[in-house]
């Protein structure tokens, strides 16, 4: 795992730093500290990460700015800070943990499970995506989107007015961050449960959900099984 | 030409007071003055008595022109009495004079009031007014003759004559009447005394504002020019007291002329205008005094023209929109009109009536300001409360609190010594804190501990030097608790360390009847947070300088090559002021300040 620390007291970021060596060991790949925020973001593209530990001071515009930009990136953020009266709306930005401060290395090690986990899920808390769109950041109220579907290393939101977005995120990343109501239908389709009306089996063993809106999508075979039952 | 206008302006306003000059008519009957047959001869001879006697040859005279001070004379008349009602017959009469005199009717004496004398030594003065019982024998219809023989040699007025006042009727009605009469001046007393003291303590206690003392001298002389109106009601005085009580009475009727204006203008702070008011009102009080000889119609007319001025400065307030101004003119509004419209018995028991509105609206007025007062002092009280609350809470708060324990979690595990070190600055920070949090004002000195207490803990926070360097500061002067520790605070969020320092640096200049405070922050100005917002710290800072200079502080800030730089003025002179460690008390409370 590629870590970045974002903390400007070099005795947190060292204490951060060593938690994280001696949770993960092996597991590991590489670990940055940076001061601020601002000048880590810039070199992301030439090195890429997959968990951002933020200090954060959450309140004011600034803040909740520079969260939502982290936020929309390809890697799960969490934040530590000690405003932890700020907890709530990050985690509805979607951040994945909020560790406060100050923090053990089992309160550490917790908010790293729910990255390095499999299945791992948030509370469901989140209430918005961020999405990248030419140079800024907008939000998404998860109650827009009807299905995301996987594209690689992104993911596409499909709305409910039929707008589609791209997220910087995975569909395994976005599947931790959404609440239970998402279900995992096929390989590359994260649909909201409530949207689906009917499956259907086709020939060849091809299965098929069909959705309120009279649009169908595919349904892995794995799937059908449990699905069917869930619909009842 | 003009003083015969002016002149004639006083005795228009004057008109309708009895020229007598003791007083008017109390009760519904006859009055000698103007009564045809009012028959008047020098000399003394018991025969006059008689009612049969011929006194067609006596000099007939008006009721005003009686001779003071001339020896022994008579004065006889006849009243014609209608039909005897039984219930209440008319056997009452009410003699108001400053002489002494024997009384005779139907040339029986009824009663004597003093004794008269042709010697000035030998008389002895009777009662002003005194009220007689006529025997029911002498109450048949028809005609009945009323002698007096009279003598003035101690009546103080000052011209060659003075009046006789006469009133007849029930003698029980006219008692009742008397002690009513005096009725409103009594209880114009109780209230005004109660004014007086209430304002006059006001002003003992609550800062000696001077228009809350002219309020209660100026209710004690209501007090004092009513209780002497009822005197004349309540006790009977000989008539030689008579002159010197008109005078006095006069003279407070006078001082109220001249105690309202001045109070209304000491009251709504108009300084400059003071001689607008009151050379006009000082050309009119001398005017009344010599332009009539009645001391009722001078006391008319000063109150008239205190009235008038007094509104005059009441309706300048309410252009300048000053609290309570419309009430106060209201008021002097209300008592002019009463005054110019019913003269009549202003000094006796109508004083109180016409004077009354223009007292209550003053009343009214001080009460809106006083309540105005209490609120802007709770408001104080809050405001100083709201600060000290936000003082701690700015320090107990997560940020700085749980970041500091966080970095001690981490001291702890790695190099305890340097813990140690970490709490015991953020000890020191606390101590100060506490110290200071409750105070609106403490020494620089003091203050400057609190920076660097809490560089200390910064320090080791940062792993970077966090230093403050204070150049001609006088250590001494009074600032407002935790102002340059939030700046500090501030810089350390906004800045970052630039070669392993941030440094403050404190300058004082000396300006006139000010000092400026210059704090440069220097180090890495962090380009997301160039400029720093009007945070909860900023917001702390103005309330601070707002609390205890207000209205005479300025907050600027500007980034600078080397950091950020922060410049307060103080334009009040407190450098100057030499103050104690912890000596709160002695150190100036911020005062209310009128809009």
């Amino acid at each position: 795992m590629r870590i970045l620390i974002v903390e400007d007291e070099p005795l947190l970021a060292q204490r951060l730093e060593r938690f994280c060596r001696e949770i993960l060991g092996e597991k590991l790949e590489s670990v940055r500290c940076a001061n601020l925020w601002a000048e880590a973001a810039a070199r992301l593209d030439e090195s890429p990460i997959d968990l951002l530990l933020l200090d954060l001071n959450l309140h004011g515009r600034d803040g909740m700015q520079l969260l939502a930009a982290s936020v929309a990136g390809s890697f799960h953020t969490v934040v530590v800070s000690a405003n932890t009266d700020q907890a709530l709306r990050a985690f509805e930005y979607g951040v994945i943990d909020f560790v406060p401060k100050p923090f053990s290395q089992e309160r550490l090690a917790q908010a790293l499970r729910r990255v390095t986990e499999k299945d791992a899920r948030t509370a469901g808390a989140a209430k918005y995506l961020a999405v990248r769109k030419a140079g800024r950041v907008e939000l998404i109220a998860i109650d827009e989107i009807v299905y995301a579907e996987g594209a690689g290393a992104y993911a596409e939101l499909v709305l409910a007015d039929g707008r589609r977005e791209l997220h910087d995120k995975t569909l395994e990343k976005l599947q931790t961050l959404l609440p239970p109501g998402f279900e995992r239908i096929h390989k590359s389709y994260l649909v909201r449960w409530s949207a689906i009306k009917a499956l259907h089996a086709q020939e060849g063993s091809r299965y098929e959900a069909e959705l309120r809106s009279g649009l169908r999508l595919p349904v892995g075979r794995s799937r059908y099984k449990e699905l069917r039952a869930l619909l009842g | 030409m003009l003083r015969r206008i002016l002149r004639l302006l006083v005795l228009l306003l004057a008109v309708p007071v009895p020229a007598a000059e003791p007083g008017p008519s109390a009760a519904a009957g006859i009055r000698p003055a103007g009564e045809p047959g009012l028959r008047f001869r020098v000399g003394d001879d018991p025969r006059w008595a008689d009612p049969a006697f011929d006194d067609s040859d006596w000099q007939p005279i008006s009721g005003r022109e009686l001779p003071a001070r001339s020896g022994i004379y008579w004065v006889r008349w006849r009243l014609r009495a209608r039909p005897v009602p039984p219930l209440r017959p008319p056997d009452g009469l009410l003699l108001k004079v400053v002489a002494s005199y024997d009384l005779y009717w139907d040339g029986r004496l009824i009663g004597r009031s003093g004794r008269v004398s042709a010697d000035a030594d030998d008389e002895s003065p009777g009662f002003v007014d005194t009220l007689f019982q006529l025997p029911p024998d002498l109450l048949g219809p028809g005609e009945h003759i009323v002698a007096l023989r009279m003598s003035s040699w101690h009546t103080g007025f000052p011209g060659p004559t003075y009046g006789l006042n006469l009133a007849r009727g029930n003698f029980r009605a006219m008692l009742v009447e008397r002690s009513r009469t005096a009725l409103f001046s009594v209880m114009a007393v109780g209230a005004a005394l109660v004014a007086a003291v209430v304002f006059g303590l006001m002003w003992l206690l609550a800062g000696r504002r001077r228009s809350l003392l002219v309020c209660s001298v100026l209710f004690a002389v209501v007090a004092l020019l009513q209780a002497l109106q009822a005197w004349r009601w309540l006790y009977e005085y000989p008539y030689d007291w008579h002159y010197p009580r008109l005078v006095v009475i006069t003279a407070l009727a006078t001082a109220l002329a001249v105690l309202l204006p001045v109070f209304l203008l000491e009251h709504f702070e108009i300084r400059r205008r003071r001689a607008w008011a009151l050379v006009p009102l000082a050309g009119a009080l001398v005017l009344a005094w010599f332009s009539t000889p009645f001391y009722n119609g001078i006391s008319l007319f000063a109150c008239a023209a205190g009235f008038a001025v007094a509104l005059g400065v009441a309706i300048a307030a309410v252009v300048r929109r000053r609290r309570g101004a419309r009430v106060a003119a209201a008021g002097l509004a209300a008592s002019l009109v009463a005054l110019i419209a019913a003269p009549r018995d202003f000094l006796d028991y109508a004083f109180f009536l016409s004077a009354g509105p223009a007292l209550l609206g003053l009343l009214v007025m001080v009460v809106l300001d006083l309540r105005e007062e209490r609120r802007a002092a709770r408001r104080m009280q809050l405001t100083a409360a709201r600060l000290e609350t936000e003082l701690l809470k700015k320090n107990i708060q997560p940020h700085f609190l749980l970041n500091t324990l966080a970095t001690i979690q981490e001291v702890i595990e790695q190099e305890p010594r340097t813990a140690v070190t970490l709490i015991d600055a953020l000890a020191a920070e606390f101590r100060i804190l506490s110290r200071v949090a409750g105070q609106t004002l403490i020494p620089l000195g003091e203050e400057l501990e609190l920076c660097r207490a809490h560089l200390r803990v910064m320090s080791l926070r940062k792993g970077a030097v966090c230093e403050l360097v204070a150049r001609g500061v006088d250590e001494a002067a009074p600032i407002p608790p935790a102002l340059f520790h939030t700046l500090v605070e501030n810089g350390l969020t906004h800045l970052a360390p630039r070669g392993g320092r941030i440094e403050f640096d404190l300058r004082a200049d000396r300006l006139a009847g000010g000092v400026r405070y210059t704090l440069t922050a220097r180090g890495e100005r962090q380009a997301a947070a160039a400029e720093p917002r009007e945070g909860t710290g900023l917001r702390y800072v103005r309330a601070r300088l707002e609390e205890s200079f207000t209205g005479a502080w300025s907050l600027a800030g500007v980034p600078v090559p080397e950091g950020w730089e922060t410049m307060i003025e103080l334009r009040t002179p407190v450098a100057v002021a030499p103050l104690r460690a912890a000596a709160a008390p002695a150190w100036p409370q911020p005062q209310p300040v009128s809009p």
